[in-house]
């Protein structure tokens, strides 16, 4: 009942006031009654819609629209009001005096819920980014974090969790992110008591993000054994999760499952994310290589992407071939961006893979081969370079990388000749593997399918409430009938 | 100055003096000495707070537990190393931009990555070699144990075992050594 009557009460003033100033300042009253009626009725469905709207309207905004904005939701001359518009550059005060003089006739009552504070510091904080006015940023954002450990409210959690992404994103800007970590440690432990999930998960993410900002895998890899998980709440937040999940493995050699993260955050990731999708695949390449894969010349090609990816293109090209020279070119020629991209040191592990294919090549095509050609043809550069061969040929066999012998007597290389692959077990493997594969996804499918919940019980219910009506009646006849027998 | 910092270096002295003639025993039990003394100072890690000569205690405790370290090398002590290995990292970490650079930080580093290696922990390795610059990188005691890591991927153990002559410090013989064993 109480939601009908704010839906009546509320766009009124909104209407009216479209007429003066056009499009955005509009748009954000809108969204404050949407506020108002999502905070009113508990539902954070609203809530989330605002945080959608908002960030349509993100290119529009201005020191103008966002004061009016902040002269009809905020009483001017509280302390909240006066604090941010300070940080609002002052111009066409003329203007802006008209309009407020409109709006605040036509909203008397004024509004002090939480949720639009919190949303005006959102709003606020935006600005100031998209302004570049970083220190500004910050001590907004200080501001707004301070207010929000006061609140406990579910409706805020969205907005909070905005606020909290932007208060990282700030300092971030500015290169003190280390300085937040102790904040951001309380603020994820306090979403933690409030049952905060969506907060939870963009703290996680912020810290992990922090962490690994100053390459400390170690910590970042405790952090995240040890906090919570649950369902993902937010797409975006879980695409974040997979990639910093994937670099960590990445740094701790666990290549198949960092591979797996990094393709999942790739594929999850919108379409307009092209910056993230971008560092999600030049990962997700190295950790191919590493695992000794070939990835496919589609990946380079994706649509924006060629020019970001050439580098890591030409490093698989030196990969494949198994050309140690070509790979040592390419790392120098490319060093800078390597090491902005902070996969130098990856890159740097992938020399032994560049000698393994090498290896592979050479066992494939000679069926003897002296070591000093291996080799010469390895490129390797050393004092001794026929020792050298000859302890790598005889790790990769032990590895399992190449099927030869080594004739140590004669210094001689033999590879065993391959047999047809078709006459042992292997295609069958492969085929069972595959099998697995599909059947394995068939479950997961019907596992995932939702159904509406209460769907199939209301109908039950529905039907029962027929049948007990239907024994009432019957039972309302007999005893009509028995009291007509007395008579 | 303060009484305790004094107790402090007055025994760091003899324990350097022990430590010179080789009396691993005494140097020892000086060692437990000084870290329980160390526990009064309030401005080490991990409460940092700031007190007047806090740079000044700071930088003689980074000194002990750097000798720590280089004692449990030579007494041959792994679990010690690692022990006081890690007592010493937030020195060099956390409170590195207060103190000036220490001397012996690289061929310390070095020697952890050396004993990741020897103890076949490669992940913990690589986590620690994410965590150095590339200046650091550069530096001939970490760029041995980098280089070894790498001929041992590819299996050029001759190299490692040529290695061994090449040690930039003579601290790290006793893991060239294990490692040597190892290998054959």
């Amino acid at each position: 009942m109480t939601q009908d009557v704010e839906m009546k009460e509320l766009p009124a003033p909104s209407n009216s006031a479209s007429s003066s100033p056009p499009s955005t300042l509009h748009h954000l009253k809108e969204i404050a009654s949407l506020i108002e009626t999502g905070a009113y009725a508990r539902e954070v469905r609203r809530i989330v819609r605002v945080v959608r709207l908002t960030l349509a309207l993100r290119q529009k905004l201005n020191a103008q629209v966002l004061s009016a904005f902040l002269n009809f939701t905020l009483t001017p001359g509280s302390e909240l009001h006066s604090r941010l518009s300070s940080y609002l550059p002052k111009e066409d005060e003329h203007d802006m005096d008209v309009d407020t003089a409109t709006s605040a006739i036509q909203t008397p009552a004024k509004h002090s819920l939480p949720e639009l504070e919190v949303y005006c510091y959102l709003l606020v904080l935006i600005f100031l980014i998209d302004q570049k006015r970083y220190n500004e940023a910050k001590a907004c954002a200080s501001a707004s974090i301070a207010r929000l450990k006061n609140v406990n409210r579910r409706t805020v959690d969205v907005l909070a969790s905005r606020l909290y992404f932007y208060y990282s994103l700030s300092y971030e800007l500015t290169g003190d992110l280390a300085e937040i970590r102790g904040n951001l440690l309380a603020l994820h432990r306090i979403a933690t008591l409030r049952h905060d999930e969506l907060g939870q998960e963009t703290l996680l993410n912020l810290l992990l993000r922090n962490y690994l900002h100053y390459n400390l895998y170690d910590q970042a890899e405790k952090l995240r054994s040890k906090a919570p998980r649950f369902e993902a709440h937010s797409n975006q937040q879980f695409c974040r999760y997979l990639f910093y999940l994937g670099k960590i493995r990445t740094i701790q050699l666990e290549y198949t499952d960092a591979k797996e993260s990094l393709l999942q955050a790739a594929r999850k990731a919108p379409v307009s994310a092209l910056g993230f999708r971008v560092q999600c695949n030049k990962w997700a390449i190295i950790v191919r290589l590493l695992l000794g894969e070939i990835p496919e010349r589609t990946v380079f090609m994706q649509k924006g992407m060629e020019k970001a990816l050439r580098p890591y293109f030409e490093l698989t090209n030196a990969v494949r071939i198994g050309d140690l020279e070509l790979f040592r070119n390419v790392a120098d020629k490319f060093s800078s961006t390597f090491n902005s991209d902070r996969t130098h040191n990856l890159i740097v592990r992938l020399r032994h893979n560049v000698i393994r294919t090498g290896l592979r090549n050479i066992s494939i095509s000679y069926s003897r081969i002296s070591l000093a050609d291996v080799a010469k043809k390895l490129r390797l550069d050393s004092a001794n370079p026929v020792a050298d061969a000859e302890s790598i040929v005889s790790k990769a066999i032990r590895d399992g990388a190449i099927d030869a012998t080594i004739d140590h007597e004669n210094g001689w290389m033999v590879s065993k000749e391959t047999g047809d692959i078709y006459s042992t077990n292997e295609p069958q493997f492969a085929f069972n593997s595959r099998i697995a594969f599909c059947l394995n996804m068939h479950n997961e499918a019907v596992r995932a399918l939702r159904f509406p919940p209460n769907s199939h019980k209301e109908k039950e219910s529905a039907e029962k409430r027929r049948e007990r009506q239907q024994q009432e009646q019957e039972l309302a006849k007999h005893i009509a009938e028995e009291d007509d027998d007395e008579f | 100055m303060d009484p305790k910092l004094t107790e402090v270096s007055q025994l760091f002295e003899r324990f350097k003096a022990a430590f010179v003639r080789h009396d691993f025993d005494t140097c020892d039990s000086l060692l437990s000495q000084l870290k329980v003394l160390l526990t009064h100072f309030r401005s080490l890690p991990p409460l940092f707070e700031d007190t007047p000569n806090a740079i000044h205690e700071l930088t003689l405790a980074r000194d002990i537990y750097e000798h720590a370290v280089v004692l449990s090398v030579k007494i041959e002590d792994q679990d010690a190393f690692e022990r006081d290995f890690f007592q010493l990292k937030p020195y060099y970490t956390d409170a590195g931009n207060r103190l000036p650079p220490s001397l012996q930080e690289y061929p310390i580093l070095g020697l952890n990555l050396l004993r990741l290696l020897v103890q076949n922990r490669i992940a913990e390795f690589h986590t620690e070699l994410e965590l150095l610059s590339p200046t650091a990188l550069e530096n001939p005691c970490i760029k041995h144990a980098v280089e070894l890591e790498q001929s041992f991927m590819e299996g050029a153990y001759n190299r490692v075992l040529t290695a061994r002559q090449t040690v930039p410090d003579d601290t790290y013989v006793y893991f060239m050594d294990l490692l040597a064993k190892t290998v054959r």
